[in-house]
């Protein structure tokens, strides 16, 4: 686990790709619906945060819901409140985050393109 | 805090008789909270400015800075059984009916959810007569102090005991969700009781992007007893009796038919609300509009509200206009005509009241606000904002408690600042 936060903070300008359970029929997704996803508007998935503080987490949600991080939480404020959706769950790192989409078959994260291995399949480029 | 949050958990947990291993016990049940600390004063000092119907008093006459109005803490438990099942709770203290801040069980429900479209609740419901219905109450969802109240105050009931069924799909680049509830409430006001034993409805919201619109249709079947509107009741009746038995049949069947009119049982209230807003992200704009029929003493009105803000970084200036406009009922009420002097005296201040009653029951304003929300820390924002209303021709607006010396019908600015916390 140290070794994959050392990982992810020394690549901060590394490329983030989103990630889904290789049983997830889509091959791939556009932003929108990824977007829709970690807004809350989509339940069909179990979305997967990495820390506030992870460079990761600006860079997915500005460029792929054009939201900077306190716009999301006053979005999940609203939202976790009505007790209809459950907010991402975070992980403290991104190799936690790809354990658990490779066991989560409804399993969606937003990591490093370094850290994709055979038990997940990326469905987008952020960028 | 956090020991104290795990052993509420915990005790949940046991409750429930699910006693698991930690890291399923974390999946399965999530405590949180949220809450308002607030001040607000106003230059209005012959009558109240109040944070809901739901309050004796408040700002300005009462107090010169009130802190109990938009003060509330609230808890919320989730606890997820299975993907199917789900149970929300959400406890809220705030100011209420008797001046006491208690506990209140504002939602109490289980969720069960058919596929990831289709789910029921059933329990204790928030009542989705508006856009915010959800989180009207959490200040920190919210751009502005508090919804407008010439909106929210007309539909002030936040929930119903009762079921409610939604579904969402999505076609093209649309994102559409449909609900219908039924259900019934019993909440408590400062003037006497509510009791909405019918409360029915549906609405629909589509969302593209950042794009939203939403149509939501409310109706209550409201019995209500208010103390200072049943000596008006019990004089019509008294009045009616006297005049049918001293032979003047036409007038008494008048002043019967007003008791029938009029009376506080079985009132039809419904509610239709069309809201939309978009939010690109650097700026955004919400607009909502209503339209009020009231059997009785109601008058029907029409309000509305646009709200629009940007945002640099933590600071986001708003500002919204809003107005309430209600029919005020004119009652020609019993006819004097042919009345011998004592009678045709007192039919004539019946009428009297029963149009001064009629009137208090509009409320019309508009008013246009400024302010800044701050989101000075993690989890905390601070808002400040001004105020400037401008009540209707001989009303009082949304003011309680006018005394003698409150003149209808004026204007007043109100400054509040706020603030919201979750946790």
């Amino acid at each position: 686990m140290t070794a994959a936060v050392l990982f992810a903070s020394t690549c901060v300008q590394a490329e983030v790709v989103v990630i889904v359970n290789p049983k997830h029929p889509a091959a791939s997704m556009t932003a929108e619906q990824v977007a829709n996803v970690f807004l809350g508007k989509d339940a069909g998935f179990a979305p997967a945060d990495l820390p506030e503080s992870s460079a990761q987490r600006g860079e997915f949600y500005t460029k792929v819901a054009g939201k900077d991080s306190a716009q999301v939480k006053a979005i999940w404020a609203r939202l976790v409140f009505t007790g209809k959706v459950q907010p991402p769950k975070e992980f403290g790192s991104v190799a936690e985050a790809v354990k658990f989409v490779a066991s989560n078959a409804k399993g969606i994260a937003y990591v490093d393109k370094g850290a994709v291995d055979g038990s997940v399949k990326a469905v987008l480029t952020v960028n | 805090m956090t020991h104290k949050l795990t052993m509420i958990s915990a005790a949940v947990a046991l409750a429930l008789g699910a006693s698991t291993a930690h890291a399923d016990f974390d999946d399965m049940v999530s405590v949180r909270g949220f809450g308002t600390m607030g001040a607000v004063h106003s230059t209005e000092d012959q009558a109240d400015v109040v944070g809901s119907v739901f309050q004796p008093d408040g700002a300005g006459y009462t107090r010169g800075i009130d802190v109990r109005g938009d003060s509330r803490v609230a808890g919320q438990v989730s606890v997820r059984f299975t993907d199917k099942l789900s149970l929300t709770a959400q406890a809220i203290t705030q100011y209420q009916y008797d001046g006491k801040f208690t506990p209140n069980i504002e939602w109490l429900n289980l969720k069960y959810s058919f596929t990831p479209a289709l789910s029921a609740r059933i329990g204790r419901i928030a009542l989705p007569t508006f856009l915010v219905s959800d989180s009207r109450m959490v200040g920190y969802a919210n751009t502005a102090v508090r919804p407008p109240e010439e909106l929210y105050k007309v539909a002030p009931l936040t929930n119903s005991d009762g079921v409610d069924l939604s579904y969402s799909f999505s076609s093209s680049r649309l994102q559409h969700s449909v609900q219908t509830f039924y259900g019934m409430s019993k909440p408590k006001i400062p003037a006497g009781d509510v009791d909405a034993d019918t409360i029915y409805g549906a609405n629909y919201q589509v969302e593209a992007g950042s794009a939203l619109l939403r149509v939501a249709y409310t109706h209550m079947d409201v019995d209500l007893e208010l103390d200072m509107i049943e000596p008006m009741f019990d004089g019509l009746r008294q009045l009616a009796g006297a005049l049918s038995s001293f032979g003047f049949a036409t007038a008494g069947a008048e002043a019967s038919a007003l008791v029938e009119k009029y009376k506080l049982q079985d009132i039809n209230m419904s509610f239709l609300s069309l809201a939309g807003s978009y939010d690109p992200g650097a700026w955004f704009v919400i607009a909502e509009a209503l339209q009020f029929s009231g059997d009785s003493l109601l008058s029907d009105a029409r309000a509305g509200y646009v709200t629009a803000g940007a945002r640099f970084g933590k600071l986001t200036p708003y500002a919204t206009l809003a107005e309430v406009d209600a029919d005020t009922k004119f009652e020609r009420g019993i006819s004097t005509t042919g009345l011998p002097g004592m009678f045709a005296d007192g039919a004539a201040a019946v009428n009297a009241g029963l149009n001064m009653t009629l009137n208090q029951f509009q409320g019309s304003q508009q008013s246009v606000s400024a302010g800044m929300r701050w989101d000075a820390m993690n989890n905390i924002a601070v808002k400040g904002q001004y105020s400037y209303v401008d009540l209707g021709a001989n009303s009082a607006g949304k003011l309680l408690n006018p005394q003698p010396g409150f003149v209808p019908g004026g204007s007043y600015s109100v400054y509040s600042l706020t603030v919201d916390f979750i946790f």
